[in-house]
């Protein structure tokens, strides 16, 4: 940022003189100061806009606004730790890692003990991770078991790095424990179910740990009884690493060193879909680890081998079995493994054959559903193993791999699931059968149930999720609205359940006879009341989720999207293959469509050829999803009803001048001579576009209130103006950025660019309007405000154009006539949001479509006119900034990319 | 005490002179009281490079021509310890868990973060090229915790003049930090 000290002056004369006028004025007034130099005026803005903000957190940090800076030097944070109503002096570094540094420390405050605390190295969110620790605190605070550290708390230190005070341990790493004591393998195998009984306790007031590795499992010896504790519990949730790929290499040492353990719903990032399955499979390798001396999956490096491939192992490798790991030990690797263990290199495998092997393997499977359920069946079946007693797991059955088979080659995904369903089946009722005792299948199953809720929370969550992933409802996604539904279908079907095991609990408290006044029952037992307050909201949620209305439960939505995905294949590109053939003759027919300059182009999906409009020579097409097929009037209009859909206009890809220009230019084919142009509107510049498909109206009220379920519209339907009554054919208005942004996607289509919205509506015109230079044109054009709309309660004056159109607020949309371009309503009715960003004219926009690139993306842009401007304020090089979550009587017109012939024909052969 | 009052900054060269004196002293001073005094106590800024002042003076070995001086090098000396911490702070941090963090030289708390501290001084350095006084007003009222009246009566010239540099210097420097933190991604 260079500038000459002269150019500095300037600056600062204008930011203190801008500083004196008042809040509202001083945009205007540096606009003013700057006259044309927008670089001037972004930098004088800039100051202005940071004069007002404090970058820096009040209070913490040193004071720019207004009291005196203040630097402290404050000998006790070099030592200690607090935020405010916790206090840690630090004491010793017990350990680091990829994450931060764990210190010994002892807090003071409020109640003196010591503890580990692991400071989290900065970078990771930590408000939105305190948050989250807390609302899980709650059931953190259930946790109270001898082989589980407590957590204490979590907050932030004052430079912002998250930390956790946990329950000092001192002991070793399982693993090393272990070998430390050469414990032999029925040894290990006792120790090890210790380590399940705390996860399950875990697992059952709904924590789930996400990182159990022998690092967080630590043993020490309490009189001659070697005792687990597992560290950490509730930390990796707060963390919440959302472990993308970027994140993946930026913590490459958090990650590496847990892949060992890592399940394949993790290493995919399939974030949501982790439940309490997913410790069973780190369960897993832990035991595969101290049983071998190695983990299941060879440690793979990211260096060597790349993110994709360590996915695709962790998804993909079947593990060996214990007994032939072992086996396949050599040298002196075996020796020492096989003594750490107290026995020899030809009897390990023995002792891990059959059992010990299936136990492993079944808590690795790849898939959740065919691992344990809970952590207490897998102890259990470690036990019944020192008993000699029959294992739970076993040797893949037939049906399995065949299953496994089929899931590999990606056969149809009904297919695929029925089988896995069965799957499921089977186990239930194979475990029920093992459990003999009745008392302690009652037990059991309390504890199911628990855990089936805990883990259908996480399901309906992690579908709630993928909602918006499955739209537009093209074809393509057909398959994945299948899966989801397929899934959602099986989680509603375990609701009835949920109810009644509320219901039973309600019954608890009403036999106790504690009663609350208000809905939510109380209980006397605390985990009473964890459970009921949960599963209350569960059975809430799924309620909901299941509802019948497609606007308010998520599975009537995607069932309804999926029934219209199958309904536009046939549609668009199967029944109506002969009008489409007849529109791509004629719009690669020079003669005959002289404007597209001879384009060839593909039938696309999900719209349907109106015809050529006589007016403008140009094809339009009919949006299936969003409504009915319009008529044809006899002058050649199209008749619009409230049960139309969103009509699209292809225009040809071309390059135009964008902008405006004060200055008069020679040249008649450039915008020029503006002089109400404003200081964004210039300069007057080259943008070249793809072809695309434009909406003909601006979107109506009953197309947003037909795909949405409502209308936010400031002007309600049957509003009885004598002359006219106002209806659902008005514009949708009262729209922010992000719900203009919504309705589109949601139905396939997008904002248009600030390039694409001016070259429609310019529709090759350079005037100042599509129909001209005289105000006089806007009459049958635009509705602006005119003399119809002066009525009492609006400010009087001389600025209503001159004309009586009829309308006091919006017209319905395609009322006044088109442009060149058969676009009707761009300068008038409501104004229209654009996908872009706010920003200069002089930076560079992408290819295609025309999108500016950088700026300070903060607001969006707003084009067109509406029936509230008067006629001196219409422009078409007009330029609004709003921020994205501005309501204002603002509509929109949406777009379309015009899908290219390759892209189709590769789409049809597959 | 004062000799030959030059009211700024501007004499770069006395204040390079005495700038290895004061920084001494003020890294020693800074050092010391973490050291001998209680935990809890908190250290303005201010109270350290008057204590420094008072030290340099009381032992007959003021080097300075004016207060002035004296406060420019202070303020510059006070730029430099933050900026080595801060630096220390960055190399640590992008060292990973490599680098054993050595608690007991965390003497200075930087209430602001490192990036803050780096951005604020590269943006002092450009303001100094377009507006000494400017930066000047920056140096007394962050650097040294200057009241506006102090840095006033520092620097020679009126409150109010003050008032309106440190209102422009702000607006930059929270600039800078804003674009700091932007093309670095955070906040």
């Amino acid at each position: 940022m260079a500038m000459d000290s002269e150019r500095f002056r300037r600056v600062q004369e204008i930011f203190h003189a801008a500083l004196d006028a008042p809040k509202r004025d001083r945009e205007r007034f540096v606009f003013e100061a700057c006259r044309d130099d927008w670089s001037l005026f972004q930098e004088v803005m800039s100051l202005i806009e940071h004069h007002a903000t404090d970058a820096w957190t009040p209070g913490e940090h040193p004071d720019l606004a207004g009291r005196p800076a203040r630097l402290t030097v404050a000998p006790e944070s070099a030592r200690t730790l607090s935020n405010g109503s916790e206090r840690y002096e630090l004491i010793d570094v017990l350990g680091e890692g990829g994450m931060g540094i764990v210190y010994l420390a002892e807090q003071t405050h409020p109640i003196r003990r010591r503890v580990a605390l692991k400071v989290i190295k900065l970078g990771v969110d930590s408000k939105r991770a305190t948050a989250r620790f807390e609302s899980e605190r709650q059931a953190l605070a259930l946790m109270d078991h001898p082989n589980i550290a407590r957590v204490f708390e979590a907050g932030a230190t004052q430079d912002g790095r998250l930390y956790f005070a946990m329950e000092h341990v001192s002991g070793k790493p399982i693993s090393d424990f272990c070998d430390a004591a050469k414990l032999p393998v029925r040894e290990r195998v006792r120790l090890f179910a210790v380590v399940c009984d705390a996860v399950q306790h875990a697992h059952q007031k709904g924590i789930i740990h996400r990182d159990l590795k022998p690092s967080n499992i630590l043993v020490a010896t309490r009189g001659t009884e070697p005792t687990p504790k597992i560290i950490d519990f509730g930390v990796a949730r707060a963390m919440n690493q959302r472990l993308t790929e970027h994140t993946m290499f930026t913590q490459m040492g958090v990650v590496v060193g847990s892949f060992r353990y890592m399940s394949p719903e993790q290493a995919d990032c399939r974030l949501l879909e982790i439940d309490t399955r997913t410790d069973i499979y780190a369960l897993g390798a832990v035991l595969y680890e101290l049983l071998t001396g190695e983990t299941p999956i060879e440690a793979p490096t990211i260096e060597q081998t790349g993110y994709a491939e360590v996915q695709r192992r962790i998804r993909d490798e079947e593990p060996l079995k214990m007994s032939e790991r072992a086996r396949r030990l050599k040298g002196q690797d075996a020796v020492s493994i096989a003594a750490l263990r107290g026995t020899d290199p030809a009897s390990l495998p023995k002792q891990l054959k059959g059992d010990l092997d299936w136990i492993a393997l079944k808590a690795l499977e790849k898939e959740r559903t065919r691992r344990y359920a809970t952590a207490s069946e897998m102890a259990d079946d470690l036990r019944r193993h020192l008993a000699n007693e029959p294992v739970l797991a076993g040797p893949p059955t037939r049906a399995y791999r065949v299953h496994k088979f089929v899931r590999r080659n990606r056969v149809p995904v009904i297919a695929g699931t029925a089988v896995g369903l069965a799957i499921v089946l089977g186990l239930v009722v194979s475990t029920t059968l093992f459990v003999q005792n009745r008392a302690q299948r009652r037990v059991a199953e309390a504890q199911r149930d628990q855990i089936l809720r805990l883990s259908d929370a996480n399901v309906l969550t992690k579908l709630e999720d993928e909602v918006d992933a499955l739209r537009p409802p093209h074809p393509e996604r057909m398959a994945a609205m299948q899966a989801w539904l397929e899934e959602a279908d099986e989680l509603a079907s375990r609701l009835p359940a949920h109810r009644a095991t509320l219901d039973a609990l309600r019954a608890r408290v009403d036999s106790t006879g504690v009663k609350a006044p208000g809905a939510r029952a109380a209980f006397a037992n605390q985990e009473d009341q964890f459970h009921y307050d949960h599963l209350s909201t569960l059975v809430a949620d799924l309620e909901r989720f299941v509802d019948l209305d497609p606007h308010v439960g998520s599975v009537a939505r995607v069932r309804e999207r999926l029934e219209f995905a199958a309904s536009v294949e046939g549609e668009t590109m199967t029944s109506k293959r002969r009008e489409w053939n007849d529109a791509i003759r004629s719009i690669a027919n020079v003669g005959e469509c002289p404007r597209y300059g001879g384009l060839v182009v593909a039938p696309q999906m999900g719209l349907m050829p109106i015809g050529r409009d006589p007016a403008s020579g140009l094809w339009e097409f009919l949006h299936v999803r969003t409504g009915k097929m319009p008529e044809r009037g006899r002058d050649g209009r199209l008749i619009l009803a409230e049960d139309t859909g969103i009509v699209l206009v292809l225009l040809p890809g071309s390059c135009y001048w964008m902008g405006m220009s004060k200055d008069p230019l020679p040249d008649p084919a450039m915008p020029s001579g503006n002089p109400l142009a404003r200081f964004d509107e210039v300069p007057v510049h080259r943008v070249c576009l793809d072809p695309f498909f434009v909406s003909k109206y601006e979107v109506t009220q009953a197309q947003y209130l037909r795909m949405t379920g409502q209308n936010p519209s400031r002007i309600r339907p049957g509003i009885d103006y004598g002359m006219y009554i106002t209806s659902l054919r008005h514009p949708v208005e009262n729209l922010n950025w992000e719900m203009a942004d919504a309705f589109a996607r949601d139905v396939g289509l997008l904002l248009p660019t600030e390039a694409q919205w001016e070259y429609a509506a310019r529709a090759g015109s350079t005037a100042r309007f599509p129909c001209g230079w005289d105000p006089e044109c806007l009459a049958h054009t635009e509705n602006i405000s005119d003399r119809s709309a002066r009525v009492p309660g609006r400010p009087g004056g001389w600025n209503y154009a001159a004309w009586y159109d009829g309308f006091v607020d919006s017209s319905p949309v395609g009322f006044f006539l088109p442009n060149a371009f058969g676009l009707h309503d761009v300068l008038g009715n409501v104004t229209e949001w654009t996908r872009d960003w706010y920003g200069s004219y002089q930076l560079p926009v992408s290819p295609g479509d025309g999108s500016r690139l950088g700026g300070p993306q903060a607001e969006r842009v707003v084009r067109g006119g509406a029936f509230f401007f008067w006629p001196d304020r219409v422009n078409i090089g007009l330029r609004f900034n709003l921020a994205p979550h501005m309501n204002d009587r603002i509509g929109m017109r949406p777009v379309r990319p015009l899908d290219p012939v390759e892209r189709v024909e590769a789409a049809s052969t597959r | 005490m004062t000799h030959t009052p030059d009211p700024s900054c501007a004499d770069a060269s006395a204040v390079a002179r005495i700038l290895p004196t004061v920084y001494e002293a003020l890294r020693e001073l800074a050092h010391r009281r973490l050291l001998s005094e209680r935990k809890g106590h908190t250290l303005q800024t201010t109270e350290l490079v008057h204590e420094a002042y008072l030290r340099l003076q009381t032992a007959g070995t003021a080097p300075w021509n004016s207060d002035a001086h004296f406060y420019c090098a202070a303020a510059e000396a006070m730029r430099r310890i933050l900026i080595e911490r801060a630096r220390r702070r960055k190399r640590l941090r992008h060292g990973g868990g490599l680098v054993r963090l050595n608690i007991d030289e965390h003497d200075i708390a930087l209430d602001a973060a490192s990036d803050d501290i780096l951005a604020i001084s590269d943006a002092l350095d450009e303001l100094e090229q377009h507006d000494r006084r400017v930066a000047d007003v920056v140096r007394l009222r962050f650097f040294v915790g200057f009241t506006v009246e102090e840095t006033a009566e520092k620097l020679g010239v009126s409150p109010a003049t003050v008032k309106l540099d440190w209102s422009f210097a702000r607006a930059w420097l929270q600039r800078a930090i804003a674009e700091g933190r932007k093309t670095r991604g955070d906040g």
